[in-house]
């Protein structure tokens, strides 16, 4: 099967200060890179402004750029429009669900979204005890439920799960323990298969992740 | 940021010298009577290094 060139890249935290500048980093992708991988934190404070200047900077790329917001991302309940503007860029924004796309006779499949906190499997919180915990994690399940029917429902020969939380713990190498807690994305009950990072051509940290 | 004595430091990378100026005036604001040095320095742009062959 032909290889596939995977480019990924998180936590760019574009502003308007920024505008213009992040753009000249990607010169020549295509070259280097068949899909671009973007793992979310696009933007500083999750601003509408700040979506469009994220939303500039990645128009029009020659390959693919597939997407999904990071926690800064919702800091000011502009989701919904963030995901608007960049789709409307022709930015592929995964939110909770998944997609297909045929890049060189090969059919990548990409399933993820944000995720969120609560631990990985075999140390993971439960729905059990004060409501804030309960909620807390009920809100990781139900992502997790998502991205589990997302990734069954994939016809691919590659899959992908992308995530701004780290799906499973290796991610997290170097940060400390202390947050992993809070910076897991999901609890995953049964793993479906061995997980291993996805080839990166950037120098940023990446967490995309490629089921190999 | 680190506090020593009466020095505040720093340290870091971030994308612009805006966001760099930023960091230092809020430093500035939270510390009055300490010396702030601002070691923040800019993110180099470089050719992609790390490759990972699955």
């Amino acid at each position: 099967m032909t290889d596939l060139r995977i480019a990924a890249v998180a936590d760019i935290h574009l502003g308007a200060d920024l505008s213009g500048q992040y753009r000249k980093r990607l010169d020549d992708i295509e070259s280097r890179a068949d899909v671009l991988l973007v793992g979310g934190d696009l933007t500083r404070h999750g601003t509408v402004a700040e979506g469009r200047v994220v939303a500039d900077e990645l128009r029009g790329l020659p390959i693919p750029v597939i997407a999904v917001l990071g926690n800064h991302d919702y800091h000011s309940d502009a989701d919904r429009k963030i995901i608007q503007v960049l789709r409307d860029a022709g930015i592929i924004v995964l939110d909770d669900g998944g997609m297909t796309i045929t890049i060189n006779g090969v059919r990548l499949g990409v399933a993820g979204g944000k995720g969120f906190g609560g631990g990985f499997a075999g140390k993971c919180a439960s729905e059990f005890g004060e409501p804030e915990t309960k909620a807390f994690v009920r809100h990781t399940r139900e992502i997790a439920d998502r991205w589990r029917r997302a990734l069954k429902d994939l016809d691919a020969d590659r899959t992908i799960v992308l995530s701004h939380y780290s799906p499973v713990k290796e991610t997290l190498m170097g940060e400390p323990p202390e947050i992993y807690p809070s910076s897991a994305v999901i609890c995953w009950r049964r793993r479906p298969t061995r997980w291993a990072p996805t080839c990166s051509s950037t120098a940023t940290p990446t967490r995309a992740w490629s089921r190999v | 940021m680190d506090v020593r004595g009466e020095h505040v430091y720093l340290r870091g990378q971030v994308p612009s010298e805006e966001r760099r100026r930023t960091i230092e005036t809020v430093a500035r604001e939270a510390t009055p009577g300490l010396r702030v040095h601002n070691e923040i320095t800019l993110v180099e742009v470089r050719e992609p290094g790390e490759e990972e062959h699955l």
